[in-house]
């Protein structure tokens, strides 16, 4: 084939779809008057977008993403006037929100008698290290119609990994990957629309 | 007034953090946005997941479109950054634009697509193409998108956008004549 035939070619799909320019067309139309072989070609094209255009490829969210979209909005902009450090309620389901915010306290009484010089009593309690990891982690809480394939993407998105989990309450503990920052993981729980409640311990 | 023109008033408005503006952009485009991410995850689940960060991107980001393109070449662009982004981590795509070069030129393959028969062949055979070519495809046939705004929206060259839609369809000539060779 020669050069002059291949570019004829790669314009040929835009000759399809009516977008080139006028004197590329004039250039196609010439080619194509001569070469029986590159009219083939852009009726092949023609039939080609005409299948692409009827080809349906599943249903989109539509109004059920755009609710999603204000509910992460509003998240958004109410995450300036939360205390840092405190526990960050991001959607309903009181009971999991009031979980994740027990379990951030037992872990924060448990932190203040480890760390007193004063005292010899230690506590077990279900706060300590979670799965031999014993760094500050993120108790989340999903929405119980959140599919593995949105948690499992939305980890990889936030940087985070589970260290413990789920409780019997569904409450999941989640620490940094190596180089990911833990506010940053915070904050990208705490906008996602499958994510109720989110706290740092 | 144009479907770009109506696009730009509402990013001016969304700028302006105007929810209701967000709404009116997001019925404009979500259907196409999420088909054009779908042609290039095959997962409705993922695909609405990163609809909803191009939409949020857009509305923490509007006032940042200097409009010397296209709303939907913009918007486009972000949905093709975001769906890369996720490529990239879960590692699931080779990104290069190499393909054999045997070339298919069955008369009956090009016979079956113009006639407009036999579109589960060719939608099995779309379904075949990779990820890169079927965005090409999509974008040119779908969006009816020149080759200078694909390039824009995909930041890699037009000439890039056109041999991959050339050789998407030679692979897609080469799949329905290997389709039709089973069936006869």
């Amino acid at each position: 084939m020669t050069d002059d035939k291949k570019r004829i070619e790669e314009l040929l799909p835009f000759a399809a779809n009516g977008t080139l320019e006028a004197e590329e067309m004039a250039e196609v139309e010439a080619a194509i008057a001569d070469d029986a072989d590159l009219a083939a070609e852009l009726a092949f094209l023609k039939g080609l977008r005409d299948d692409v255009k009827a080809r349906e490829l599943g249903t989109s969210p539509g109004e059920l993403g755009l609710a999603r979209l204000k509910r992460a909005i509003a998240a958004e902009e109410a995450a300036p006037a939360a205390t840092s450090g405190t526990a960050t309620v991001v959607r309903t389901n009181w009971w999991k929100a009031a979980a994740v915010a027990a379990c951030a306290l037992f872990a924060i009484q448990t932190a203040v008698v480890f760390t007193s010089p004063d005292t010899v009593v230690t506590l077990a309690g279900g706060g300590g290290p979670s799965g031999g990891y014993d760094g500050p982690v993120l108790t989340t809480a999903f929405s119980e119609t959140a599919t593995e394939a949105q948690i499992r993407t939305l980890l990889l998105e936030a940087g985070v990994t589970i260290v413990d989990g789920p409780s019997a309450l569904g409450l999941y503990r989640l620490a940094p990957v190596e180089g990911a920052d833990l506010a940053a993981a915070e904050a990208a729980l705490s906008g996602a629309g499958i994510v109720e409640s989110v706290s740092q311990e | 007034m144009s479907e770009d023109s109506d696009a730009r008033a509402l990013i001016a408005a969304i700028a302006t953090k105007d929810q209701a503006a967000l709404a009116g952009l997001y019925r404009l485009f979500e259907k196409r946005v999420f088909r054009f991410i779908t042609s290039r995850l095959n997962d409705p689940f993922e695909a609405g997941d990163i609809l909803h960060e191009v939409f949020l991107e857009v509305w923490r980001s509007a006032g940042k479109f200097e409009g010397r393109s296209t709303v939907r070449t913009w918007l486009f662009g972000i949905a093709y950054r975001k769906t890369m982004d996720r490529f990239r981590k879960m590692a699931r795509v080779t990104l290069t634009d190499e393909t054999p070069e045997q070339e298919d030129t069955s008369a009956s393959a090009l016979d079956l697509v113009a006639s407009g028969q036999e579109a589960e062949h060719i939608r099995h055979c779309m379904d075949e193409l990779s990820a890169e070519h079927r965005f090409a495809v999509e974008m040119a046939f779908f969006e009816d998108m020149p080759y200078r705004e694909i390039a824009e929206a995909a930041e890699i060259p037009e000439g890039t956008v056109k041999t991959r839609i050339y050789h998407a369809k030679n692979l897609l000539k080469r799949c329905l004549s290997g389709r039709l060779g089973m069936r006869a």
